[in-house]
């Protein structure tokens, strides 16, 4: 604490609130629009949690997922995700996410789980 | 000429040996099945033998139109042919019925005399026929050859009709005497029949054609067109019935037509094609008759009138026209010569031979009977030869041949009464058979050995048959078949009534006359009570079948009845009735019938009893094909019940895809919004700016929201069919050029070029305007998107195509796999089953475009694009009245 934050989605609007969310709680934040600009700004910022959408053009989350556990083990994964269905839900898990989390989500709930993590 | 003529007749007895060498292996498997019915009726046409082809003209010449009787006889017949035929098929194949002969004997209590009697009587009516046919090819060779080559007495060497002979009894043997059953069909046999029927009448008509082209610029044709038109016809209608009424007969009874309508057909589906194709056949054969006969006595007066063809072939085409009348002639006869041989070798070495060897029954048979067979057919061969070389010289081919068909004729009361009336018996037809053969022989026969032996032609005087027509003022011809067929049929009737049945006599009558109804189902019928040691059928079938084919035959035996031979050491009688008609096949009915008694004690059974049995095998028979025919029923509702289960699970699986995506679609835009909205309620100090430009974020998310919820709802009501199109007459130009307006501001600021370029030819169509500027809209949108993102470019096209409006959307992006390219009309093909996405969009907007297109009966497509970036085209049919679309309801997406 505090922490180092990675922010990846291709939703400009989650991006950005998520951005100024964090930001405003005193992380420091990096955001990314898609997979191959997260993996490269992970490497070069090394966060300790990310919080990943899956669904991106280009590399989708998983794959970012799995960079970045193999990269980093100690990582913080947070999926954030439209994707309902149990069976998505559970392949986040196999991908090594520390905890899966369904859009829409309140605030709250985020920041709450991000906390608990760092 | 001697020469060519030998030559071409050589190689074409060659050409149709290894004709049947081919058909007899290669009919089996190759196409010929659908063939089969053009080939049987062909075969049957061996009725039109030299006769015909000679013949005829000849007759023509002396009297006239009376020719056509023969050929319009069995044209008549072919009218009550169906149900005889299918009848005796039914019988020959069940009852092992190999010529008529058989059939005879089998209908009237498996009886020999009457056998026999069929047998001797059908070799002594035909034996002269074949010799004309042996007499047509000598004389025609010798009227193209222009020498006499039969030395007047004695035997010659140097006749060619000895050589023909000679060939024919080869050709007969081998591939007429192939299988010991004789009512198996022999593909190498019928398929040359075929062949040489469908030769001569090639042959005719060309030399026909050839000679009339000819004809016509002579002035003698037109005259002679004319003398013959007035001439009176006055033929009595008694002589002119008669010969329709043998004709007819023969055309059933001879035993080259029995052998080739019933012995050879291999399916009840060859009749009804034959029905119309064989009088056809004889139609056309007889049209060049009568402009041969005209011409014939003028351009070559010395020629003997039956050879008329040859001669005027020679004098209008050369002697190559000669060549192929000669050839055509040739194949007439030889067919004629092959198959009557068989018919009367078969019935004659079954009935008069084989019954004197089957007595000793400890000696393998099976070589024995086809030898029999075989000296039965070289015999027969020799003494027609010889009946043409001694006798026959000087009569004319067509009065030999009525001669015949006299003779023939007289089967036909015991056949139609055996096979329609019950009542019919055994002496009835004996007895009818031998009265009408006598007064036959008395009119047609005797006076000519009493001339010969007398030198007068009228030795019995008053009663002497010429005496006997002439008071009755009909020709002797006339007389001898109506008094023999009158006197024959009433003995027959008044025989049969007079006779009492025994039990396999009721039982065969039953049998044959219910033929259609009882043996339809190809099995022997069971005839006895009783059993008897296998072992002991069993070595009568080896006797007379040889070892490998009873094994063959009991096998199959064993599988279908589901029995063990090795457990069940009695035959029982259905067994014992299946090996009497495998004996019929090779023996006869009356050989087998013998055989059969000495190795099982039996008893016949009744006809009620038989009945009984027969009706129970046919229903069972029957249950089996409603059974088999249930259960196809069964497993096609199975089947169906499968597919729209299948269908059900597809369209469920859809549904649940569909909301799963419609969910995910609704979720991305929801999570902006309440992260906003929490962001302003929870942070009092925002700054300004910030919380107008999430309120402003905030408001466009709630748009995109909407904007999904009614493409939902757009699409849910094309694919459940509810959406009604409301047509207008729009003008597409004027549309595309709007739209396009409408979209320029989002293009300068993505710094693309929007261009269109539209045909001003453009008729006004009939379409819903607000649906196609939704789909414009899409595409358009689409294409901006997709652009290349600097330097982007779209570029829009529409023309007139035929009768559709095309439009044509392209821009210089990425464009889309080939493999995807349908895919891309799917709902949310973005998002389905990938977890990668494509720039923004609610991935509704094509498939809803699809939807629209479909329902203007239009249709929409990636369109193959070699330069590049994706082409999107959709074509709009023309509709020029308003009505025309009224009709069209979407249908849902299966």
């Amino acid at each position: 604490m505090p922490s180092k934050i990675l922010i990846v989605d291709d939703e400009i609007n989650i991006l950005m609130s998520l951005e100024y969310l964090f930001k405003r709680k005193g992380y420091e934040v990096f955001i990314a629009r898609n997979g191959t600009e997260a993996m490269a700004l992970a490497d070069k910022e090394e966060p300790n949690l990310v919080l990943l959408d899956i669904m991106m053009p280009d590399v989708d989350g998983y794959e970012v997922c799995d960079y970045l556990k193999a990269k980093n083990p100690a990582i913080k994964v947070v999926f954030l995700s439209a994707k309902s269905k149990k069976a998505d839900v559970q392949k986040g898990y196999d991908h090594g996410a520390d905890l899966y989390l369904l859009k829409p989500f309140s605030n709250k709930e985020l920041l709450n789980h991000v906390k608990d993590l760092s | 000429m001697i020469l060519l003529l030998i030559v071409i007749a050589t190689a074409y007895l060659a050409f149709i040996f290894g004709a049947a060498w081919f058909f007899e292996k290669r009919m089996a498997n190759l196409g010929f099945k659908k063939w089969m019915p053009y080939i049987y009726a062909l075969a049957i046409a061996v009725y039109c033998t030299a006769w015909t082809f000679y013949g005829s003209i000849g007759r023509a010449t002396e009297s006239g139109f009376d020719f056509l009787l023969i050929y319009i006889g069995p044209t008549l017949a072919m009218f009550i042919w169906y149900p005889i035929a299918r009848k005796l098929y039914y019988i020959k194949v069940s009852q092992g019925v190999g010529s008529l002969a058989d059939l005879l004997s089998a209908r009237y209590g498996k009886d020999a005399t009457l056998g026999k009697l069929v047998a001797a009587l059908s070799l002594i009516g035909v034996l002269p026929y074949i010799s004309l046919q042996i007499k047509a090819i000598s004389e025609s060779f010798t009227t193209l050859a222009g020498e006499d080559l039969h030395l007047a007495k004695g035997f010659s060497l140097a006749d060619p009709a000895l050589y023909v002979t000679l060939v024919m009894v080869a050709f007969t043997i081998l591939f007429g005497t192939r299988y010991l059953q004789n009512n198996r069909p022999k593909a190498g046999l019928i398929g040359t029949i075929a062949f040489e029927s469908l030769f001569k009448l090639i042959a005719f008509v060309i030399v026909g054609i050839i000679g009339l082209s000819s004809f016509v610029k002579d002035d003698r044709f037109w005259v002679g067109i004319q003398d013959f038109a007035q001439k009176p016809i006055d033929l009595p209608i008694a002589d002119f019935s008669s010969i329709l009424l043998i004709s007819a007969l023969s055309f059933m009874l001879l035993p080259r037509q029995f052998q080739m309508s019933v012995v050879e057909n291999n399916s009840v589906k060859n009749i009804p094609k034959a029905l119309w194709l064989v009088p056809l056949y004889m139609l056309v054969l007889n049209l060049f008759i009568l402009p041969f006969a005209i011409m014939g006595p003028s351009l070559s007066p010395e020629t003997n009138a039956d050879f008329y063809l040859l001669a005027l072939a020679n004098i209008t085409g050369g002697s190559g026209t000669a060549a192929l009348a000669f050839l055509g002639g040739l194949s007439a006869a030889t067919s004629m010569i092959i198959v009557s041989t068989l018919a009367l070798g078969n019935m004659f070495s079954t009935h008069v031979l084989v019954p004197q060897i089957v007595r000793n029954k400890n000696v393998s048979l099976e070589r024995r009977i086809i030898a029999l067979r075989r000296w039965a057919i070289f015999g027969i061969l020799i003494l027609a030869y010889l009946y043409y070389h001694y006798i026959a010289q000087k009569d004319s081919l067509v009065s030999i041949g009525m001669v015949s068909f006299a003779a023939i004729s007289q089967f036909a009361p015991a056949f139609f009464g055996g096979l329609f009336w019950k009542q019919a018996h055994r002496k009835g037809a004996i007895a009818g058979i031998a009265s009408g053969f006598t007064i036959w022989f008395f009119f047609l026969v005797l006076p000519e050995i009493l001339n010969a032996i007398t030198g007068d032609p009228n030795f019995l005087g008053f009663w002497s048959p010429r005496n006997l027509a002439n008071t009755m003022q009909i020709n002797v011809l006339s007389a001898a078949s109506i008094f023999s067929l009158l006197v024959n049929s009433l003995v027959f009737i008044a025989a049969s009534l007079g006779a009492v049945h025994n039990q396999e006599e009721e039982n065969q009558a039953t049998l044959f006359v219910d033929a259609n109804r009882l043996l339809s189902g190809n099995q022997a019928p069971e005839m006895y009570r009783g059993t008897a040691p296998f072992p002991n059928v069993k070595s009568l079938l080896i006797n007379f079948l040889g070892d490998s084919r009873t094994e063959k035959v009991l096998d199959r035996y064993a599988r279908l009845n589901s029995i063990n031979w090795d457990i069940s050491s009695m035959a029982d009688s259905r067994m014992i009735s299946y090996a009497e008609r495998l004996l019929s096949e090779a023996i006869g009915p009356a050989s087998a019938k013998i055989m059969i008694a000495s190795v099982v004690q039996r008893e016949d059974l009744s006809r009620n009893e038989v009945l009984g049995i027969l009706e129970e095998s046919q229903k069972v028979l029957r249950l089996n094909r409603e059974l088999s025919r249930r259960g196809d029923q069964l497993r096609r509702a199975t089947e169906e019940l499968q597919a729209a289960n299948d269908k059900l699970q597809g369209l469920t699986h859809l549904k649940d895809e569909f909301l799963y995506t419609v969910s995910h679609e609704l979720r991305t835009p929801l999570t902006a919004i309440r992260t906003q909205a929490e962001l302003i309620e929870d942070d009092l100090d925002m700054p300004a700016e910030d919380r107008q430009r999430f309120l402003n974020n905030i408001v466009k998310d709630c748009d995109r929201l909407t904007r999904l919820i009614g493409n939902v709802l757009d699409l849910e009501k094309f694919e459940s069919g509810n959406q009604k199109l409301s047509l207008v007459r729009i003008d597409l130009c004027e549309l595309i050029e709007n739209i396009v307006k409408q979209f320029q501001a989002l293009a300068q600021k993505r710094g693309h070029l929007l261009e269109m370029e539209i045909s001003n030819q453009i008729p006004a169509t009939y379409a819903d305007e607000d649906r196609i500027s939704q789909v414009l809209h899409n595409l358009i949108g689409n294409a901006l998107k997709y652009a290349k993102s600097n330097e982007g470019k779209v570029l829009i096209t529409a023309y007139q195509l035929d009768q559709d409006l095309k439009v044509n959307i392209h821009d210089n992006g990425k464009g889309i796999p080939a493999s995807d390219r349908e895919l891309v009309f799917d709902k949310f093909y973005q998002v389905r089953n990938q977890t990668r996405r494509k720039p923004s969009g609610s991935g509704l907007g094509l498939a809803i475009s699809k939807n629209i297109i479909q329902m203007h009966k239009g249709q929409i497509w990636i369109e193959e694009n070699p330069g590049g970036g994706t082409k999107v085209s959709f074509t709009l049919p023309l509709y020029q009245a308003e009505g025309l679309l009224k009709e069209t309801k979407m249908l849902p997406h299966a």
